[in-house]
C-alpha cells in the first residue's frame, strides 16, 4: 500500500479542482473556500482502493 | 647572589614590558602579523595569534582592543571579547570606543553606548556606523517606553542546547519545528578552525507534554559540511537548505523534498539565485513559484538586500527583482518569512529604524512591486540585540525566532512569543489517501476550475 497524508491550502475566495492520480485510478475533487474566521481545518479522506461505481 | 640579581633583572624586564607596552622583537612581529589578519577580517587568526600574548601583557590596550574587536565577530568568544573591549575602552584606547559602544547597546546599556559614541572619532569609515548606532539608541529609548503584551520565552533544552541554534521553520499545522544547530551530531563530530561543530538540521515535534527530543532530520541532507535550514514552503513538503561547498570556500541554496518520512536533497537553485556573492536566507510562497532571497550582490542599496524571483513550472528562475528602497536600505535586509496569505512578509534589518542590531519588521504586499511601509514588530520581540529569523505559525499565531543566548552574546537560542492581533484566514484540507493496490505514491495536484492553470503539486508522505 502506498498512501499517506498531504495538505492543501485555500486562501479566501480561492477554489480549484484537486486531482489525485495513481497507476490505477484518477479522481477529482472540487475544493471551494468555506468562509470561516481563522484557520479552518477540513479532513479529506480519499480511498483509491475502492472502485468508483 | 648572582642568581638573585638575574631574577630581579628578568622581573624588571617583564615589568617594563608591562608598564611601557614594550615587546620583544618576536612579540612585535606577532602583533604586526595579527594586525594584518585583522585588517583582512580574519578574526580567528587574529584571536589565535594574540591570545598567548594577552596572558603576558594583560593590560596592553592594543592587544585588548584587537582581541575584543576580533572576538565580537567570533560567536564562541564574544563574551570574552566583551571583557577585552571593556579593558581597552576604559584605558582610553580610542579605537575601542566604537566597537565597545556597539557591544554596550547589544547588552541594553543605551546611555553607556551613547557616551562612547560621543568619544569615538568620526571619520569617513566610522561615520556611517556611528550614525546607525545613534539612531538605534534613540529608537530603543522610545521603544522601551512601551510594551505590546507579547510574552517572549526561550524554548527548552529539548530544542536549545549549549551550542548555537538558528533559523526555526514551523510546519503549517504547528506540529513540527525544524531548525539548525551546531551541537555535535554524533560522537565522531569534530570542531572546525573556529572551534565550532558543523551545522546540521534537526526536527522536534510538539506533543501534549511539550517538544520531543531533537533528532537529526531523517534523509540525506545532513552531511559532513554545514547544512542549515532556510525556508519551508507552507505546504510543509519543500524546504530550501543552505549547504557549504566541498572546498569550504562558498555555499549554495538547495531545494529538498519530503519523501515519506525522509527529506531528500532535490536540486541546487539556479544561478539567478545562487551567485558568486552570498545568499544566506530565503522564503517560499504557498504555490512555490515565488522565492524571496537575501543577497549581497552588487546593484542593490547596500549590504544584503531582499529580491523576488519567479520560479517557473520547468524550474527556471527569473532575474531577481530588488524589492526596492521602501524595504531595502544601505544596511542589511535578511531572513524573509512569508505568511501563507502570500502577502505578509516579515524580515530582519539593522537599518536606521532598528532599536539595536537586527530587528524584525513586517510589511504587506500591495501588488507585485509595491509594499506597505515596513513596521518593526516592537518591544519586547525586538530588543537592542539581534532578533531575527522569525517564522510564524499561521494556525496558532505563535512566532519562533532567534536572539543571543542569555550570558553568551555570540550563540543564539530559539525563542517563541505570541503575536497579538495576528489574524489570518485559510482553509486547510488535511488529505489522507489510502491505495492498497498501488506500488508508487499517488500524485496530487490542484488545478483551476477550468484546468487551465496548475495551482500546486503536492507530495504524499507516510506520516499518520
Amino acid at each position: 500500500m502506498k498512501g499517506g497524508d498531504f495538505i492543501v491550502v485555500l486562501l479566501p475566495n480561492e477554489s480549484g479542482v484537486l486531482e489525485v492520480r495513481t497507476e490505477s485510478a484518477t479522481r477529482t475533487f472540487p475544493l471551494n473556500y468555506i468562509e470561516k474566521n481563522g484557520v479552518f481545518e477540513i479532513p479529506l479522506t480519499i480511498d483509491l482502493s475502492v472502485k468508483e461505481e | 647572589m648572582r642568581k638573585i640579581w638575574k631574577y630581579i633583572l628578568c622581573l624588571m624586564a617583564l615589568v617594563s614590558q608591562e608598564v611601557y607596552g614594550q615587546f620583544s622583537t618576536a612579540e612585535a612581529e606577532v602583533i604586526e602579523e595579527a594586525e594584518a589578519y585583522f585588517d583582512r577580517s580574519d578574526y580567528q587568526m587574529t584571536w589565535s595569534l594574540l591570545m598567548p600574548l594577552a596572558h603576558i601583557h594583560v593590560n596592553d590596550s592594543k592587544i585588548n582592543y584587537l582581541l575584543g574587536a576580533s572576538g565580537i565577530n567570533l560567536p564562541r568568544y564574544k563574551a570574552e571579547a566583551n571583557a577585552y573591549l571593556h579593558k581597552a575602552a576604559t584605558s582610553n584606547y580610542s579605537e575601542a570606543y566604537l566597537p565597545y559602544a556597539a557591544l554596550l547597546l547589544e547588552q541594553g546599556n543605551i546611555n553607556a553606548c551613547l557616551k562612547y559614541l560621543e568619544l569615538a572619532s568620526v571619520d569617513e569609515q566610522s561615520s556611517k556606523r556611528i550614525a546607525q548606532l545613534k539612531a538605534h539608541c534613540v529608537n530603543a529609548q522610545k521603544a522601551l517606553e512601551s510594551e505590546n503584551g507579547v510574552l517572549v520565552q526561550s524554548l527548552d533544552h529539548k530544542v536549545n542546547s549549549d551550542y548555537s541554534e538558528h533559523t526555526p521553520l514551523i510546519s503549517m499545522d504547528d506540529s513540527t519545528l525544524y531548525f539548525t544547530s551546531r551541537r555535535p551530531i554524533d560522537t565522531k563530530a569534530v570542531m572546525d578552525f573556529n572551534d565550532e561543530y558543523d551545522e546540521n538540521i534537526y526536527q522536534v515535534r510538539k506533543t501534549e507534554n511539550g517538544w520531543t527530543n531533537a533528532e537529526p532530520l531523517p534523509g540525506n541532507i545532513n552531511q559532513l559540511l554545514n547544512e542549515a535550514t532556510v525556508a519551508l514552503r507552507p505546504n510543509g513538503q519543500e524546504m530550501i537548505v543552505f549547504k557549504t561547498t566541498r572546498d569550504l570556500e562558498s555555499s549554495d541554496l538547495w531545494t529538498a523534498i519530503q519523501k515519506g518520512n525522509e527529506w531528500r536533497l532535490d536540486k541546487k537553485l539556479g544561478t539567478p539565485i545562487n551567485s558568486k556573492y552570498v545568499e544566506n536566507s530565503a522564503a517560499l510562497n504557498t504555490q512555490g513559484n515565488v522565492i524571496y532571497v537575501s543577497s549581497d550582490r552588487p546593484g542593490g542599496f547596500g549590504g544584503f538586500d531582499l529580491y523576488r524571483v519567479i520560479r517557473f513550472g520547468n524550474g527556471d528562475l527569473s532575474e531577481p527583482q530588488n524589492l526596492g528602497s521602501g524595504i531595502n536600505s544601505e544596511y542589511n535586509e535578511i531572513a524573509p518569512f512569508l505568511l501563507p496569505d502570500d502577502k505578509t512578509l516579515y524580515y530582519s534589518s539593522d537599518n536606521l529604524k532598528s532599536m539595536g542590531g537586527y530587528d524584525v519588521f513586517k510589511t504587506t504586499s500591495i501588488n507585485d512591486t509595491t509594499w506597505s511601509e515596513p513596521m518593526g514588530v516592537g518591544n519586547p520581540l525586538n530588543t537592542t540585540a539581534d532578533d531575527l529569523h522569525i517564522a510564524v505559525s499561521w494556525k496558532s499565531g505563535q512566532a519562533y525566532f532567534i536572539r543571543p543566548k542569555q550570558n553568551n552574546l555570540g550563540d543564539f537560542d530559539i525563542c517563541t512569543s505570541n503575536m497579538p492581533g495576528f489574524n489570518i484566514k485559510a482553509n486547510v484540507y488535511l488529505g489522507h489517501i489510502a491505495d492498497y493496490s498501488a506500488e508508487d505514491y499517488p500524485e496530487v495536484a490542484l488545478f483551476s476550475e477550468d484546468f487551465s492553470e496548475t495551482k500546486g503539486i503536492y507530495n504524499v508522505n507516510e506520516r499518520g
